[in-house]
């Protein structure tokens, strides 16, 4: 039984390859040829290599629910008390398992996209053959130098066990959401080089890119955010965002993810920005990649990255650089055929609200592409690694994201092609006056930080203009006869798009609200106590009444006891912890967090002595529920746009 | 015994994946209906879009009468193509 599994999952790697490359060839040839047959058997192949990663799927699931240490990624990522969940994580908990969920994921997600383009049958040979290529590029891994099932023997007697950082709750979905992103956006990359292949960049090809984007859109959204909120809970900074090299490996490809789900709304009204849109979800594809050979590679250190594997790293190099020579190739061939169909005709129009949007986010990749990379490159040139940091990023994100803010208050409310002085007025007169008074009346109550307060205006503004769009909108139905309940359901529901956005741009800006708040105004303080002694932050007072300490499997605990309470009233008992994972001998903080919408107390164990005195670090941060809120309205607001519409009649 | 299995699944799936081939499959002819009807539903959300613009009061009368003239003009023809016996052929 032990070595079957291990053998079947060999067997469907192997076969996956094979399978892959036949595909290829078969859909190559049905095109070359004009011949139907070889395109149903390129089709065939899709769903027999998807039933293959779900057989090897399958088969290392069983590998580590039976603790089959044979198999050497089990050895590695999991022990025999390890409990279910952390088991069935251990899976994508490391290297070798995390390609196989890839790889999983792109299989799911070719056969829909396979199956959805049946009703465009000159899209869907070209867009399976690419498919397939991701498809064979992942086949070569696993079953090479990345293959989970490789054997060890003779088999341990236990394993080493999960990666202590790897042992917590958000674990369970962060690499899948982040995946179901990566992995999504090979879709429209396929869309865009079988439209590039057939010379199709017209609606149909518009309507279907929106859609197969905003799908891995919404999942690396939630990726990056329980990445975030991993970061928070588990690695005792105290912080959520910390520009690692890893972070921003998933934060480049959704730049420009979103800067093509706003341009593309260029191209669809005016016929405009075709190769720019092609050139956004070619390079989204590429910085999928990029980003998974900066994880894998070890060409830099981060804490969320796998161990180095320097032969990963130049097959990823090898297969992102032909991606991009034959994609961008591609585009230049058509270079001719996709000039714009309109011209901008003002300045002051939608459209230009939607190019300066675009120029933002572009820019924010560059900037966080050369920061990620200056390390390599100051080490390639002068031979030493120097790492920008925090403040580098800060710095110049900080302009950009407040640049953005306003153009999100600024583009819904302009119309397309020409703006008139009476309707800026009357469109932004309100949101504007919302703004100033309000940073005004933060200002009185003391908000002197320059940064934050120019982003709780920009988020009044925002706002105000989304307030404005829903009360006319309203309004509108009202006049029609409907109640006013009904009336504000049909607007969204008939609107979904539109709506939808707003409701993304409602949570954005909830975000950049708590980002900013939690950023400027957080303040922190540690004091080394005795038992019942006290010392304050801010307005809470904290009392630490001891140490307790414990043990789980394979785990010493620590944990102090705390009391808090806001000037009378206490709040409650907390207990920050700290674990020391004996065999891989690492600590972890288990940091205890009161959160509430105004702010989080977060408590830190630091360290403590041996007569039972304890050093508790205290930080106070405003606003961070903000960012999970909005993060999950964003979502909600994505999802809810691209439900799909009840299709209009013509008349 | 697994090799066994094993080669036997492979026959499998070698047969699934050949049968096709050795099939005289018709190639489905490039249909641009697909693309026509697109650009309909396209035509026909702006028109909605730009409605919706000039009742909440961001257009004037006059560019939205301007802007739904082009729209309709647009629409009318996209439709007058689909309408055609073997549109999209």
């Amino acid at each position: 039984m032990v070595n079957f599994v291990g053998e079947i999952g060999r067997f469907a790697l192997l076969a996956g390859l094979v399978v892959a490359l036949f595909g290829i060839a078969a859909t190559t040839l049905g095109l070359t040829r004009r011949h139907g047959g070889y395109l149903a058997s390129g089709r065939r192949a899709v769903t027999v290599w998807a039933l293959l990663m779900a057989l090897a799927s399958a088969a290392l699931l069983t590998a580590f629910l039976s603790r089959d240490f044979s198999v050497r990624f089990v050895a590695m990522a999991s022990e025999s008390t390890q409990p279910l969940l952390q088991t069935i994580m251990a899976f994508w908990g490391g290297h070798d398992g995390a390609l196989l969920l890839w790889a999983l994921i792109l299989a799911g997600y070719m056969v829909v996209a396979v199956w959805s383009l049946r009703s465009h049958p000159d899209l869907q040979g070209p867009a399976t053959a690419t498919l397939l290529v991701v498809a064979a590029f992942f086949s070569v891994l696993l079953a090479g130098a990345s293959n989970p099932f490789a054997p060890l023997v003779p088999p341990p007697p236990d394993g080493q066990g999960l990666n202590p950082l790897l042992r917590n709750p958000w674990m369970s979905a962060h690499p899948p959401m982040l995946y179901l992103g990566f992995v999504g956006m090979s879709v429209p990359f396929a869309l865009a080089v079988a439209a590039l292949i057939t010379g199709r960049l017209d609606d149909t090809w518009v309507a279907l890119s929106r859609r197969w984007i905003v799908v891995p859109w919404i999942f690396l959204t939630l990726g990056l955010l329980l990445g975030a909120k991993w970061s928070y809970e588990v690695l005792g900074w105290g912080g959520y965002w910390a520009w690692d090299p890893v972070e921003n490996a998933a934060f480049m490809p959704w730049l420009t993810a979103t800067a093509f789900l706003h341009s593309i709304q260029i191209q669809e009204r005016r016929g405009m920005l075709v190769a720019w849109n092609v050139a956004l979800i070619l390079l989204t594809f590429g910085l999928t990649i990029f980003g998974t050979f900066l994880v894998r590679s070890g060409v830099l250190s981060s804490v969320h990255a796998f161990a180095k594997a320097p032969l990963i790293g130049y097959l990823f190099l090898g297969f992102l650089s032909a991606l991009l020579l034959v994609s961008f190739g591609l585009l230049a061939w058509r270079w001719g055929a996709l000039k714009s169909g309109g011209t901008v005709e003002s300045v002051i129009s939608r459209e230009t609200a939607f190019l300066a949007n675009n120029l933002l986010f572009v820019t924010a990749a560059i900037v966080v592409l050369v920061g990620t990379m200056f390390p390599v490159l100051t080490e390639a040139f002068r031979g030493v690694k120097i790492n920008v940091g925090p403040p580098y990023f800060n710095t110049v994100m900080v302009p950009i994201s407040i640049g953005i803010l306003l153009l999100m208050g600024i583009g819904p409310l302009l119309p397309w092609r020409l703006a008139t002085r009476e309707q800026l007025a009357r469109n932004f007169t309100l949101p504007s006056a919302a703004a100033v008074l309000g940073a005004l009346m933060l200002g009185l109550l003391g908000v002197r930080h320059a940064g934050a307060l120019l982003v709780f205006a920009g988020a009044l503004f925002v706002s105000g203009t989304i307030v404005l769009e829903t009360v006319r909108g309203t309004r509108v139905r009202i006049r029609r006869g409907e109640h006013a309940p009904l009336a504000l359901a049909r607007l969204f529901m008939r609107n979904r798009r539109r709506y939808g956005g707003y409701v993304v741009h409602f949570g954005v800006l909830l975000m950049l609200v708590g980002v900013a708040a939690s950023s400027a105004f957080d303040t922190q303080a540690g004091a080394t106590l005795r038992p019942g002694e006290r010392f304050g932050v801010g307005r809470y007072t904290i009392e630490y009444g001891g140490l307790r300490h414990s043990e789980l499997p394979g785990i010493d605990v620590t944990e102090a006891s705390v009391r808090v309470w806001a000037g009378a009233r206490f709040l409650g008992s907390y207990s920050p912890q700290r674990y020391f994972y004996r065999a891989q001998e690492q600590p972890m903080h288990h940091v205890a967090i009161r959160s509430s919408l105004r702010e989080d107390l977060y408590l830190i164990l630091s360290e403590w002595t041996p007569d039972g005195g304890g050093t508790i670090r205290v930080l106070v941060h405003p606003l961070v529920s903000w960012l999970w809120a909005g993060g999950v309205v964003a979502v909600l607001g994505a999802a809810f746009a691209v439900l799909p519409e009840r299709r209009r009649r013509a008349s | 015994m697994i090799e066994a299995l094993f080669f036997t699944v492979a026959v499998l799936i070698a047969a699934y994946l050949l049968a096709p081939a050795f099939q005289s499959l018709e190639l489905p002819a490039a249909d641009t209906r697909d693309a026509l009807d697109a650009a309909g539903d396209a035509a026909l959300r702006a028109l909605h879009d730009l409605d919706l613009d000039w009742q909440t009061g961001k257009l004037s009368e006059r560019d939205y009468r301007a802007a739904r003239a082009t729209l309709e003009a647009e629409a009318s023809e996209i439709f007058r193509q689909l309408a055609e016996p073997g549109a999209g052929q």
